[in-house]
């Protein structure tokens, strides 16, 4: 009785999952998501000063994970829209050029030398919460209940003399170096 | 395993491992219809992700055989107890006795009371000196609330202290910030089992947090085809709170409390020198305990900082063989620092007082019904990196003072090389000690009750061996070499394996003793002293390998096995004792075992899991090998509401899983296949 249930149960599942209607899956890849935020966060970066980041954007991306792919698949296609975007990948921190947004994957190695680095050039550093505290990044991703949320620090910003729009601000939590 | 069983194996695994191929598929033809980049950054924060874990664990620095059971792990095995989520860490022996008792132990020497793991939940020892073990049915805390366990197998004693012999389970629990709002968690399952969960967490002023928790339940289980023919039954009550709270930019301090208590059925067999010389005991166990916890950490420097940590813990435990009541105090403190880039140094020391007051029960009595124990003890630690990322060195000792042995040195030495990025490969050798527990210092058992007129006993009276302490007594020893290898090629793939060569001296084992022919009590007999003392000696060695591959973002397959060859001799002087207490009487383990984990994460918020469990025979215990298989299905309808199902146990049917060959043991049942329904309500939460 119990191992004919459990077949049934089985059975079940696996027809029901193959068989949902297009648009049923109420869930996305987390990488997948991860990179479109980043690449949407372009839009909302400011100098200091009050400039806005030009018609071209430069990802660059440390170390290799499923976002990092994503990342480079939606510079393939241009998915910003109007901006031309451009991205590479480093695998160390010595490789990093000029850039405009760093990701900065968990697989990383040396990620403080990467941000210090980032900081110089007026780069926006973003990464997963693995390296955040130690690193010190500007905005860091995680997911809580299944829902991607950012941490934004403020003291990562002043020093990459950057600026978020204060519709990304309104998302985020805010935080400072201490609070990491 | 038959046939039959053997089908319904390879059709249920065939189908789960089917499934995520197929998801995938569909997700690939979805996802052409699914654009992302036309969603807003409000939009992309409100739709819910999918991932079976964020990603693998990175590979730990340590030179040491270190597994580590996630929050996240926890959930999707859909177990209820720790000793069932240990199940899943390879070198690691877990076998259900009955409803309330386990036998777990990592590496050998496994048994009721196994005396060589040392078990910490946050920092507080939990290991009992009584019989030198763990009460696992003391230890059943809110698994929502653990935030990882880390299970280092192997001697752990320069940072533990004695008793890591063949390994340390840190039970580590989350933060008061991290679980803010509130948890309700009811489930049901088969054999009229009833459990429910409810916590709450909140801010305590701006720079403090705090939760608290209930939790309750009543199992059964139905006679099975052997052990006593009666039901088991344990229920269970149990509360606690944690506060969180950062009281400068340098400082802060937890506290931890909780109260439990305990009643579960507890047979066990007894001697008696009537026939059929034992009885059968049906009593109930009882135990019930709090303990507060205080910890405060000062970050002196970015490179120093120093943890002051204390402990108070009551247990009562009205075992059926002896009652205790003991009361430990444990005051210690840690210093991390980093003198300079190439070397960062651990120290501390502690200091531990427990006193306790036993009454004497069926076959165990003690000459000193109160006695107060203590240690205190120093370590210190140094990684030296020798070549920065490449090559490293840990060198380190500890050193103990305790009541009953005196002074114990326990050394170790550490290498970590890595020799490409995402390869590391360890060895270690060390040396630990297990010291003797409170009845084997001081205490009386019953241990055999020989017939007369039989293979051991020629004489018309019976003979009843007596194990005693006769103060003779010293600590076990073991010298351990390690050997360990980790490689992950990519993000999504993780090999760990290892092996090892013990070597144990001094085992506590029996001599021969007084013999007293008693013709004045009510029943003539003859007395049979044995004294505890350390004749015996082992060996072992054995490997572990653990694998954790994500092969999709949906999908994550895991897996360990591990084997095992311990082989105990004792220097038996009396053939008397040869053959009614061999040397390995308490002890057994299973050579192989082998695990595999499927889980899935499919549409609709529908989580899947899926394990296979094999477990090798008890030799010498009429114990057969067993495949278990365990299931759970999750299905998150709401922010915040999952239900779920879980069944446990599944194709081997009723097996029994541990026999001890002593007395006063509990005594081992058939473990039942398990179903179980239950949902969980999270609601309120702040950030994260």
């Amino acid at each position: 009785m119990v191992k004919a249930l459990y077949r049934i149960g089985i059975a079940a599942l696996l027809q029901w999952a193959a068989f949902s209607p297009p648009g049923a899956f109420g869930q996305v890849s987390e990488a997948e998501v991860r990179a479109v935020f980043v690449v949407k966060l372009a839009s909302f970066i400011e100098q200091i000063g009050g400039e806005t980041k030009g018609d071209s954007l430069v990802i660059a991306a440390l170390g290799k994970d499923l976002t990092v792919d994503f990342i480079h698949a939606l510079c393939a296609t241009n998915a910003s829209g109007e901006m031309y975007l451009s991205c590479y990948t480093a695998d160390a921190a010595r490789n990093i050029d000029s850039c405009d947004i760093l990701y900065i994957s968990a697989a990383c190695e040396n990620p403080v030398e990467a941000v210090r680095r980032a900081e110089i050039n007026n780069c926006l550093t973003i990464g997963e919460e693995a390296v955040a505290k130690e690193a010190k990044l500007a905005v860091t991703l995680f997911t809580f209940e299944k829902k991607l949320r950012l941490r934004v620090n403020l003291d990562a910003l002043e020093r990459a003399q950057v600026r978020l729009s204060a519709r990304v601000l309104k998302l985020a939590e805010i935080v400072r170096d201490a609070d990491l | 395993m038959d046939s039959k069983r053997w089908s319904i194996f390879q059709a249920v695994t065939a189908l789960t491992l089917f499934v995520p191929v197929l998801i995938y598929g569909a997700r690939r033809v979805e996802a052409q219809q699914f654009d992302l980049s036309d969603l807003s950054i409000e939009e992309l924060m409100s739709i819910e992700v999918s991932s079976v874990s964020k990603k693998l664990e990175p590979m730990s620095d340590a030179a040491a055989a270190v597994y580590v059971i996630t929050s996240e792990d926890i959930r999707r095995t859909g177990y209820t107890t720790i000793p069932d989520v240990l199940r899943l860490v390879p070198g690691v022996e877990v076998a259900q006795v009955d409803l309330n008792t386990w036998a777990i132990s990592a590496r050998g020497f496994n048994s009721q009371m196994s005396s060589k793991l040392l078990v910490m939940v946050d920092g507080r020892s939990v290991y009992s000196p009584l019989f030198s073990g763990v009460f696992w049915d003391a230890q059943d805390m809110m698994l929502e609330d653990i935030e990882r366990i880390e299970v280092i197998r192997g001697p752990g004693a320069t940072m533990w202290g004695a008793n890591a012999v063949n390994g340390v389970i840190n039970i580590i629990t989350k933060s008061a910030e991290s679980t803010q709002g509130g948890l309700a968690c009811s489930q049901v399952a088969s054999s009229e089992n009833f459990g429910l969960v409810a916590r709450y967490g909140g801010q305590l002023g701006s720079n403090s947090q705090y939760r608290f928790y209930v939790k309750g339940f009543d199992r059964h289980m139905e006679a099975g085809n052997t052990g006593p023919d009666l039901p088991d039954y344990w229920s269970s009550t149990r509360g606690g709170f944690r506060v969180d709270s950062r009281i400068s930019r340098k400082v802060d301090a937890t506290f931890t409390g909780g109260l439990f208590t305990n009643r579960g059925q507890y047979s066990l067999n007894y001697i008696t020198l009537t026939p059929p010389y034992s009885g059968l005991s049906d009593s109930e166990l009882r135990s019930d305990g709090g303990d507060f916890t205080a910890k405060l950490n000062y970050a002196v420097s970015s490179k120093s900082t120093l943890s002051l940590m204390s402990y108070a813990d009551y247990l009562e435990h009205n075992h059926p063989g002896i009652a205790e009541k003991r009361f430990t105090v444990d005051v210690g403190m840690q210093h991390i620092w980093s003198p300079n880039s190439r070397h960062e140094v651990v120290a501390g020391m502690e200091y531990r007082n427990s006193s306790d007051v036993l009454t004497d029960g069926l076959g165990v009595s003690t000459p000193v019904p109160s006695m107060v124990s203590w240690l205190y003890s120093a370590f210190a630690q140094d990684e030296i990196a020798i070549l920065p990322a490449k090559l490293s060195l840990t060198l380190g000792s500890k050193f103990e003072r305790n009541f009953s042995t005196d002074w114990e040195v326990q050394p170790n030495a550490r290498v970590m090389y890595v020799p490409a990025r995402g390869h590391k490969v360890w060895c270690s050798a060390a040396k630990a000690v297990r010291t003797p527990s409170r009845m084997e210092y001081s205490g009386v058992f019953r241990l055999a009750a020989i017939p007369p007129m039989s293979v051991y006993n020629p004489t018309p009276l019976p003979i009843q061996v007596l194990g005693v302490s006769q103060g003779q007594i010293v600590s076990e020893k073991l010298t351990a070499t390690e050997v360990g290898y980790r490689v992950q090629p990519h993000r999504e793939l993780a090999l760990d394996i290892s092996g090892y060569y013990n070597d144990y001296k001094d085992i506590r084992g029996f001599e021969t003793g007084q013999t007293v022919v008693d013709m004045t009590g009510p029943i003539p007999n003859v007395t049979q002293y044995v004294n505890f003392k350390n004749t015996n000696y082992s060996h072992g060695y054995g490997g572990e390998v653990s694998i954790d591959w994500k092969p999709i973002d949906i999908w994550r397959l895991r897996g360990g096995f591990s084997v095992l060859r311990l082989e105990t001799r004792a220097a038996v002087d009396n053939i008397l004792l040869s053959g009614v207490l061999p040397p390995n009487a308490d002890t057994v383990d299973p050579e192989n075992q082998a695990w595999l984990q499927n889980s899935v994460s499919l549409p609709h918020n529908v989580d899947v899991d899926f394990i296979v469990r094999y477990v090798d025979h008890l030799r010498d215990r009429g114990v057969a090998s067993y495949i278990a298989g365990d299931a759970r299905v999750g299905w998150t309808v709401s922010q915040g509401l999952e239900i779920f199902t879980a069944a446990q146990n599944m194709f081997g049917g009723k097996h029994t899983e541990f026999q001890s060959d002593i007395m006063l043991m509990a005594l081992s049942r058939d473990i039942e296949p398990q179903f179980l329904l239950g949902a969980t309500w999270s609601f309120g939460h702040l950030t994260r």
